[in-house]
């Protein structure tokens, strides 16, 4: 199945989706479609599925970060859909493409968490896996101590538990 | 001045990046904080044989050859200390009357994690060789050696509830064979 033929009959409709901070998107049927009835719709995309159905309001999506996460879906419009069963695959799958590269390489850091969070949320498996893929490259290679600094993390432990730890590892 | 939060992913987002690391990146993540640490802990004591000895990935990291080999050992020295660290009283007691010494810092504490209860698969040709990390001067032959051995088997029973895969060959030689 090439996942958009069946909603051609829908091609020209849109739908509203409006965000945390209230901004509305006007949005193609078919990128509502892709990411919920036909993507496992009864577990994660429940959400999206029946906020369609009434007001599509996303209140954990900021309308800033909506922006991004619609324009990536705007883009992969047309992409055969993968089969978002076989775990494998997918992660085979997932060679960032140089769209998807300069995509996330254009946006911050806050951006790039704030789109991982909205995807895990939205339930768009493809934009999370890149995203995982590039926040995994930003930890290659670096310290514990430039981690923290990296990621804005405080440290938690203390020197003994941090001391007990680096042992047992 | 830019106040932020630290990235606080949802622990399933946190386990998918970490899958994409390499075991020394997961060592560096396991000292960042609390949250980081687990997430870490899950995928590293998972089959932290594999690591160890069908870590071809992790090659690249290390410069030299005569270098390479020895942080191997170092890290598989470490995976037998606390795998002997998170024994019972009882085991290590059976191990000091086998005539093996268990040292203070092993017996006052318990180790931070119990990592046996998140091993997934277990290399029996792998646990014997680490085995020989930590009693250096032993055989398989020697009685301390058994000893170790059956009470970390008996431990991984006991205590290792996710355990679902037993292997009984070197995988990594085995495979290479069969390729040819």
């Amino acid at each position: 199945m090439d996942g958009y033929t069946s909603n051609n009959a829908s091609e020209n409709e849109t739908i509203t989706l409006k965000s945390s901070d209230g901004i509305e998107f006007h949005i193609d049927t078919r990128i509502a479609n892709r990411y919920t009835l036909l993507n496992n719709w009864n577990s994660g995309g429940t959400y999206w599925f029946t906020a369609f159905k009434k007001s599509a309001c996303l209140p954990n999506v900021t309308g800033k970060v909506l922006e991004k996460v619609l324009e990536w879906c705007e883009h992969h419009i047309n992409d055969p859909l993968p089969n978002y069963d076989d775990d494998d695959s997918r992660r085979r799958n997932t060679v960032i493409d140089d769209w998807d590269q300069n995509f996330l390489n254009r946006v911050d850091q806050d951006m790039l968490f704030d789109i991982i969070l909205a995807a895990n949320y939205l339930d768009i498996k493809l934009l999370l896996d890149i995203g995982c893929k590039t926040v995994a490259n930003m930890i290659k290679g670096k310290s514990p101590e430039e981690l923290r600094s990296s990621f804005n993390i405080v440290n938690d432990f203390t020197p003994e538990e941090e001391e007990a730890i680096r042992r047992e590892n | 001045i830019k106040i932020e939060m630290s990235p606080t992913f949802p622990p399933e987002t946190l386990h998918q990046i970490f899958k994409e690391l390499s075991y020394r990146d997961l060592r560096n993540c396991v000292l960042v904080n609390h949250t980081w640490s687990l997430s870490a802990i899950r995928l590293l004591w998972k089959n932290p044989f594999a690591f160890r000895y069908n870590g071809q990935k992790n090659y690249r990291h290390v410069a030299g050859k005569g270098k390479r080999i020895e942080w191997y050992e170092d890290s598989k020295r470490s995976l037998v200390d606390t795998y002997i660290w998170c024994l019972s009283d009882e085991s290590k007691n059976s191990i000091k009357d086998s005539g093996v010494e268990i040292p203070n810092r092993m017996t006052q504490r318990r180790p931070t994690f119990n990592y046996p209860s998140i091993l997934t698969t277990l290399n029996f040709i792998y646990l014997s060789d680490i085995i020989g990390f930590w009693l250096p001067t032993m055989t398989v032959s020697d009685f301390p050696y058994y000893v170790a051995f059956r009470e970390l088997c008996k431990m991984f029973m006991t205590n290792s509830p996710r355990l679902k895969v037993l292997e009984f060959s070197d995988t990594k030689a085995a495979e290479l064979k069969f390729r040819k």
